[in-house]
């Protein structure tokens, strides 16, 4: 099984149609009643997801009928999807809001991701940003870039190696336990200036065009994840597991750092994660 | 004092600033990385003080009585400062509150501004310009999201939960060396921590009920005299570690805000031990 060309544009308006009809119609438009509003802005978070995955994944069924396509909402029908990536064919990995908490916010910082597996092994990984209208594509071996909505497209770079203290960062701990959780918060004091922004299309974008030094997470849904590894990859960085294994399709534990070399990655697995 | 500020003029006039002088200059950035850097740096430095001229001037026009305060002009004439306190009537502006953010091309930034009248925060008013609304306050009648077509919610803060349940956003970087450590380490007690990287954007999270603590420990006055207004306004407790007011005047001590104050008292005692 490989992807072409024609598959890789077929997907990236997939994924903008999708985020163009189901996303964002629903950002920002609370209902006007005070009383609702909290309740609104749930559902319609809900509904953003839901409606743009079933859109999502209704057009990769139709061209790809024996793909495995994982989504979070194919995921809590069966978990096995997860796993089945490791083996699978030809597998899609979607994540139709990721940001869903700024989402919710109404704060811009949120992404549409798919990731494409084949085998066991990510081969493309697509970030659309629906606000902007950017979208950062990455496909094995070929690089990362990013492309504008006017089409100039731009070769993404990792951040040049530097200092522990110079460097800008983030690490979420929401999903560790004790005694890492308090060690690695206490950690982030040695680092120059932490970004959080809870979605990781922007922190894979960011640290994948040398915005930001590195990132960490210790949870590993692939949704999250599979596609944004690659684009950091593709553009230069050094990702792998806490146990410096590589990161692969139908994992979901060990916890991943990125870096933009195999050097600042140690540093940051010794210094900041602490093991 | 004989004049009052019409706070939907200052409003309006904050969005007709950021759509000249902001918004034309975000992410118009070359191809080239060194180049980009450069640029990014006069973009951002070119907003910031094209906005506040533009804001300055009509202001001047408006409410010629008024002290004006904005990041640019106090980087000017740092004595400006000094007059904050006992101005009869004075406006605090921030033309591009997130530039980092705005340098890097992360539409996470805003236009600040408050009204100071005797030595209170009267009105706060914080423009998101990619989202084209604002949320503001005037002192007593409550927080409002407002939209440019008139529409209007009032806002109102997260209900209290168990500090294992919080989420929210806490500047660390500006606390003394010795306490940062300290301060990210018992951070672990809560659910987790985000961080934008701009007081608009967090301030308008917490207001909209979304988060449930803020931390500052830097207070410049265009930074976060709108901000804890209009948390107050929305229901939030707000006030310095050691348990005092935040008043215009103060630019240090710290800034602790929580939906009330159990939670403040929780969240100073277990992780902002400053």
């Amino acid at each position: 099984m490989t992807i072409s060309d024609q598959d890789i544009l077929f997907l990236g308006d997939c994924i903008r149609q999708a985020a163009q009809a189901e996303i964002m119609p629903r950002f920002r438009n609370l209902g006007s009643g005070d009383i609702s509003e909290k309740a609104s802005a749930i559902d319609l978070v809900t509904q953003a997801d839901l409606l743009t995955e079933a859109r999502i994944t209704a057009a990769l069924r139709e061209r790809f009928p024996a793909a495995l396509i994982v989504g979070e909402e194919a995921y809590d029908a069966d978990k096995s999807v997860v796993p089945a990536l490791a083996d699978a064919e030809l597998g899609f990995v979607i994540d139709p809001v990721d940001g869903t908490f700024n989402f919710a916010a109404g704060l811009p910082v949120f992404g549409t991701i798919l990731a494409v597996t084949v085998r066991g092994e990510t081969v493309a990984g697509i970030i659309h940003d629906p606000v902007l209208g950017d979208t950062v594509n990455a496909i094995k071996g070929a690089g990362a870039f990013l492309t504008r909505p006017d089409g100039q497209s731009t070769k993404l770079k990792v951040a040049e190696p530097t200092a522990l203290n110079q460097m800008v960062g983030g690490m979420s701990w929401g999903h560790m336990d004790e005694p890492d959780r308090s060690r690695v918060c206490a950690n982030l004091a040695k680092i120059r200036m932490t970004f959080t922004p809870n979605c990781s299309a922007y922190e894979y974008w960011m640290v994948a065009s040398g915005k930001l030094h590195f990132i960490g997470h210790s949870k590993l849904m692939p949704w999250d994840h599979l596609a944004g590894v690659l684009v950091h990859q593709e553009a230069g960085g050094h990702t792998a597991k806490f146990d410096g294994t590589p990161y692969r399709p139908g994992e979901i534990t060990g916890g991943i750092i990125s870096a933009p070399d195999k050097e600042s990655w140690q540093l940051i697995r010794r210094e900041i994660v602490g093991i | 004092m004989t004049t009052t500020i019409d706070v939907t003029v200052l409003a309006d006039l904050l969005r007709r600033a950021a759509k000249a002088e902001i918004l034309p200059r975000f992410r118009r950035l070359g191809q080239d990385e060194v180049r980009a850097k450069s640029e990014a740096t006069d973009l951002v430095t070119e907003a910031d003080e094209q906005a506040e001229r533009m804001i300055k001037a009509e202001a001047a026009t408006l409410w010629p009585e008024a002290l004006f305060l904005g990041e640019e002009s106090v980087a000017a004439d740092p004595a400006l400062l000094d007059k904050l306190e006992h101005a009869d009537l004075a406006i605090v502006v921030d033309p591009v509150d997130g530039t980092f953010n705005f340098a890097s091309g992360i539409p996470a930034f805003g236009v600040m501004a408050s009204v100071i009248s005797g030595g209170q925060t009267v009105a706060g008013i914080i423009y998101d310009p990619m989202g084209d609304d604002w949320v503001m306050a005037e002192k007593g009648g409550g927080a409002w999201l407002r939209r440019p077509d008139g529409g209007a919610e009032r806002l109102s803060v997260a209900a209290p939960v168990g500090l294992e349940h919080m989420v929210g956003m806490a500047s660390t970087g500006y606390l003394p060396k010795e306490k940062r450590a300290e301060v990210l380490g018992n951070l672990a007690k809560v659910r987790f921590l985000i961080n934008y990287r701009c007081a608009a954007h967090e301030y308008r999270t917490f207001a909209g009920g979304h988060v449930h603590y803020l931390m500052y420990n830097k207070l410049m006055p265009w930074d976060h005299l709108a901000g804890t207004l209009i948390s107050q306004e929305a229901g939030g407790y707000a006030a310095h570690f050691d348990g005092s007011p935040y008043l215009p005047h103060h630019f240090d001590g710290g800034l602790l805000i929580a939906p009330d104050k159990a939670s403040w008292d929780v969240l100073r005692r277990e992780v902002f031990t400053v």
